[in-house]
């Protein structure tokens, strides 16, 4: 199997551990990799860009382990960190000049391209960018580089709902090259709905969740009601109580009744939900 | 499609320059680097200044204040450039380039040292400035209130008694104080404690002990740059100095590579 195969990975801080992470980024595909701050995301990212050293594990690049195929590895691996690692100081044009030189397929036709495309100044230093252009600047440095494995940590944070789409937009233009592997994290589930294919969710350093995204809201519904029934109550993931009723997550496609509206749950509604309600801490009526 | 050439992978002065040119750390963490060097420099200079005191006091106590203090010297002169690479670690673009870690131990050392001698020269200017500041300020204090014997060729201050005591106190601690409440800007007060908390104490001991040995009385010059030459003919000095370079040098080159060299996770 290609893309980043990771096996029994962990991260020892003291006061926080990624614990035993077993994981398939699959080539071909964009995973989107959610939870709540502090959940890990980061740390993981930084840990497979070799940012961060792990006690015990494996990381498999493409089927290669980093320390057998170094220089091959970094070159076909492309990142948006959330701080840039080049000088803030530093305005485009110079930045281009380093990109170009560093990396040996770094495109910068389609540089020139993406740069007039988000309408992005060359003559600015980056650290007078707002946050979004430099989120954006960040992504298309990233794509120029015509790496085969992408990982972005919150890419579209920050950048407006118009510019927001045409990432997305890029993001997918990029994995119609099958060889292509997409990490994505990110909190604006919604980027997810439109673009991802599997789903990892972590929580508290563990992987909670890793399914596929069309299996996740086929197997899943959202339910809302005003009156809570018995089979209700059996059948409920991440049970919330608000002013209007009830609302949760189950696998019975089967409820029905007066009041009870149920319907396919968007991204947001399967984190919100299910955050913490897999298989344990289900919560019961009785706390409510 | 045009693709950028691959100078960087053929041109190590380059690719050095262009890493350290723009590596983020440099211009992230330069604050708090500054500060610990100013520290280091403060208390270096204030330790030459101790080695020049304890010479003049002459006899056992003077020997072994000497030996002590070029230890204490040589401890901070490697505490100094370890710190500045240990604290820097690496540019950050650096960890992507695809270049063998082997090269990038060379790039990160080369690209480590080159900042920290940039910082110390840097922080060496502002030493020397603050210093001739001091200098004045003693001059002009010295003349008002505590004055027994000087001149004009630099603050060649002769005293004795309780005086000279509290002035050689005041003054010792001025270095480290300012340094100390720089540093503790830094959140960095275990590290600031035990690099500023051992010369503060020895100050003080030695201070304590000359003025017992020497029954209170002896010369003290605070002539920084005139005292500095009479180290030069101090073996131990030297010996301890070349040591501690050596020693810190390779510690440096060590934590390069425990950085860079891939783990086989």
């Amino acid at each position: 199997m290609s893309g980043i195969e990771i096996e029994n990975l962990t991260v020892d801080f003291g006061n926080f551990r990624l614990d035993n992470i077993n994981l398939n980024i699959r080539q071909g595909c964009i995973t989107g990799l959610i939870g709540r701050n502090g959940a890990g995301k980061s740390t993981l990212i930084k840990t497979i860009m070799r940012q961060q050293k792990a006690q015990t594990g494996s990381i498999l690049y493409n089927g290669k382990k980093f320390a057998d195929a170094e220089v091959e590895i970094l070159n076909s691996i492309a990142c948006v960190f959330d701080t840039p690692i080049f000088n803030v100081n530093f305005k485009p044009t110079r930045l281009l000049k380093l990109y170009s030189n560093m990396y040996q397929k770094f495109d910068v036709e389609l540089y020139m391209k993406l740069m007039g495309k988000f309408n992005l100044p060359h003559n600015l230093k980056f650290s007078k960018f707002s946050y979004g252009m430099q989120r954006k600047y960040c992504l298309i440095l990233a794509l120029c580089q015509h790496a085969d494995i992408l990982i972005l940590d919150e890419p579209t944070s920050g950048v407006d709902p118009f510019d927001r789409n045409e990432v997305v937009g890029l993001i997918q233009e990029y994995l119609m090259n099958e060889q292509h592997t997409v990490l994505f994290s990110t909190h604006i589930t919604e980027d997810l709905d439109k673009i991802a294919d599997y789903i990892v969710m972590m929580d508290g350093g563990k992987i909670i969740l890793d399914e596929e995204k069309d299996l996740l809201t086929e197997r899943y519904r959202l339910v809302q009601c005003s009156v809570l029934t018995a089979e209700m109550e059996a059948c409920a993931i991440g049970l919330r109580k608000n002013m209007f009723g009830y609302t949760f997550l189950t696998k019975n496609k089967n409820l029905s009744g007066e009041g009870v509206l149920v319907k396919v749950p968007t991204m947001e509604e399967i984190f919100v939900h299910a955050q913490g309600n897999f298989g344990i801490n289900r919560i019961k009526q009785s706390e409510l | 499609m045009k693709k950028g050439t691959n100078k960087f992978l053929n041109n190590s002065f380059t690719a050095y320059m262009r890493a350290t040119m723009a590596s983020p750390v440099g211009a992230k963490r330069s604050a708090g680097y500054v500060k610990e060097t100013l520290v280091n420099v403060f208390s270096f200079m204030a330790l030459l200044w101790l080695v020049a005191a304890a010479e003049r006091s002459g006899g056992y106590a003077g020997n072994i204040s000497v030996v002590i203090s070029a230890s204490v010297g040589a401890i901070f002169y490697a505490n100094w450039i370890v710190t500045g690479i240990s604290r820097r670690a690496r540019p950050a673009p650096l960890g992507f380039v695809p270049i063998g870690w082997k090269r990038r131990v060379v790039y990160t050392y080369l690209s480590n040292l080159m900042y920290t001698i940039f910082t110390y020269i840097i922080m060496t200017a502002c030493v020397i400035v603050l210093i001739l500041f001091w200098a004045l300020t003693i001059l002009i204090i010295s003349h008002y209130w505590i004055l027994t014997n000087w001149s004009f060729e630099w603050i060649q201050f002769i005293g004795a008694g309780w005086r000279t005591q509290l002035f050689t106190m005041f003054t010792g601690l001025l270095f480290y104080g300012v340094g100390a409440c720089i540093s503790f800007v830094g959140n960095k007060k275990l590290r600031t404690a035990l690099t500023i908390g051992f010369p503060v104490l020895m100050h003080i001991f030695l201070t304590i002990l000359r003025s017992v040995i020497n029954g209170g009385d002896y010369y003290y010059y605070v002539d920084i740059l005139d005292d500095f030459e009479n180290f030069q003919g101090n073996i131990g000095w030297l010996v301890a100095v070349i040591i501690a370079s050596v020693a810190s040098v390779a510690l440096s080159v060590y934590l390069c590579i425990r950085n860079e060299k891939p783990s086989k996770i």
